[in-house]
């Protein structure tokens, strides 16, 4: 192979290494950070969802206090900060599991009898001193209040609105595609070694120009991948998520900023890999140079 | 010897220019791929999920309430029957609802949630913008405040909507009452215009399962600005 059809074979080698390291890098976020239920629980935390939420539900339950007749102090002492944690982290991690076709349904069942016997409790005493009779009327009610706090209560906590995407088709679409990213990430860092040993190749005479091609390639696929998500960070674009709720809103751009960050880290060890193999191809180059000092002495 | 030293500074701006080309190449080839690939639905799905231009920031994140000055007299001397309609964002009032009949006078904000629902009238984020059509544009409000004339209102009785961009009159055609699983009048419909208010219905005590409302549909409407796009006729 003639130096300029060398040359030719690594620009067009390396262009597709390019677009493979950056399929890798977002494939194996994706997989591995995104669709990780951990990342998304590490949210719950990191954003003090709980305490969202429980703002959230004080301020519906004093509303409804009008409407219902019921007062808030019924609902205060059953639902704490500390009962909403696990509820929210159950929520999540189901949410996760249905997405990934690990679990049939979406949803969970919480212990709400504290819950169900503060409002039977509210009930009865009502009914005693009105005079109400408890009968299946009265009965119905209890069902029906109760049943509507536990619904407002998990639909709380769904705080990525699980329930929504799937009454809306979108989780159904997405179920398809997300067994594919783990396939697609391994399949795609399979592909990025298979080209780089194909560099070393095209270089076989020169093996430290192989080092230089793929330190290329990774240095612009990293430089591709941090600039946009650099410029999101910084920017905070997320804050333009629509949705307002505010443990909605906390949820969706904390999951988003973490994934962004992800992606911020990956580039970053990139150009650490690019910088190590111009090191290389440096001391394969000063090698090659001390050789022909050596050569040229002799001579 | 001279021949040589040429050789080694060309190798070098060889070296040092690669990366730029393929920078470049790479860069030319995503832009070309992301002007040819066919993202406009995606685009629209990306520009309704983070509408938000004002943003808000991590100080003050969460609700960003947008107060509007709409008026309900002046209207422009030329309207249209089709045109522009401004899009909202999440906490905006957008619009000024008006039932005489009813003596209901309320501001419309765009989304549902409990701070909104104390300022005023509610449209859910899943129903369609004012004006839409085909759509079901979805308002509801507490019994206890906004909507508690709401069950004055009557078949025939006239509904007025003034947004920024048109005002829109409706005729009530049907006094509903469904359950609050039932979503069959809060679902967009593949063809038809609908405006849709509701409430709950009041109980002595517990949640009320039962809502109650009316039934909408156009009789007149007037946007202040042709459709870019379309074009509106006069």
């Amino acid at each position: 192979m003639s130096k300029a059809s060398t040359y030719i074979a690594s620009v067009i080698f390396s262009l597709l290494l390019i677009f493979l390291m950056i399929g890798a890098a977002l494939a194996g976020v994706l997989r591995y950070c995104a669709l990780d239920t951990e990342t998304a629980l590490s949210i719950v935390d990191s954003q003090n969802l709980p305490a969202r939420v429980h703002a959230a539900l004080e301020t519906n339950a004093k509303q409804q206090e009008s409407t219902t007749g019921i007062p808030y102090d019924v609902y205060a002492e059953a639902i704490t900060e500390e009962q909403l944690a696990p509820i929210i982290r159950d929520t999540v991690t189901n949410g996760f599991a249905y997405l990934r076709g690990d679990t049939a349904s979406l949803g969970i069942q919480p212990d709400f009898s504290a819950l169900e016997a503060k409002i039977r409790e509210f009930f009865i005493s009502y009914a005693e001193k009105n005079g109400i009779k408890q009968n299946e009327t009265f009965e119905e009610a209890v069902r029906s209040t109760t049943d509507a706090a536990e619904a407002n209560i998990l639909a709380a906590c769904d705080v990525f609105r699980f329930g929504s995407l799937n009454d809306a088709g979108v989780i159904k679409k997405a179920k398809v595609y997300v067994p594919w990213a783990g396939i697609a990430a391994l399949a795609l860092i399979a592909a990025v070694i298979i080209f780089a040993c194909i560099l070393f190749l095209i270089n076989v005479h020169e093996h430290g120009n192989g080092f230089y091609w793929i330190g290329t390639a990774s240095l612009i696929a990293a430089i591709l991948l941090l600039i946009p998500s650099v410029w999101l960070y910084q920017a905070r674009w997320f804050d333009r998520f629509a949705v307002k709720t505010d443990q909605t809103f906390a949820a969706v751009t904390g999951f988003l900023y973490t994934n962004t960050k992800a992606v911020i880290l990956t580039a970053i060890g990139g150009i650490i890999a690019a910088i190590f193999m111009y090191l290389i191809f440096g001391l394969f180059r000063l090698r090659r140079h001390k050789r022909e000092v050596v050569r040229k002495a002799k001579h | 010897m001279a021949e040589q030293t040429e050789k080694k500074r060309g190798s070098k701006a060889i070296l040092i220019l690669t990366p730029f080309l393929l920078l470049l190449l790479t860069g030319g080839i995503l832009i070309l791929c992301y002007s040819l690939a066919p993202t406009h639905r995606l685009q629209k799905y990306l520009n309704i999920a983070f509408m938000d231009n004002l943003k808000t920031t991590a100080q003050t994140d969460g609700l960003h309430i947008i107060e509007n000055d709409i008026s309900t007299n002046d209207t422009p001397s030329e309207t249209f029957d089709a045109g522009e309609i401004i899009y909202p964002t999440f906490g905006e009032q957008y619009a000024m609802l008006q039932i005489e009949s009813a003596d209901i006078y309320v501001s419309v904000y765009y989304g549902v949630n409990a701070e909104l629902l104390e300022r005023g009238a509610c449209q859910s984020t899943q129903s369609a913008i004012i004006g839409e059509n085909p759509g079901n544009t979805v308002i509801d409000a507490h019994v206890t405040t906004f909507f508690s004339e709401l069950g004055k209102v009557k078949t025939g009785d006239t509904v007025k909507l003034y947004t920024k961009y048109g005002r829109f009159v409706y005729k009530v055609t049907e006094q509903i009452e469904f359950s609050k699983e039932d979503k069959r009048y809060l679902t967009v419909p593949k063809e038809g215009e609908y405006l849709t208010l509701y409430t709950c219905k009041p109980q002595v005590l517990g949640s009320p399962d039962q809502r109650v409302g009316v039934r909408c549909e156009p009789v007149e409407k007037q946007f202040y600005a042709q459709s870019k796009q379309e074009g509106g006729t006069q």
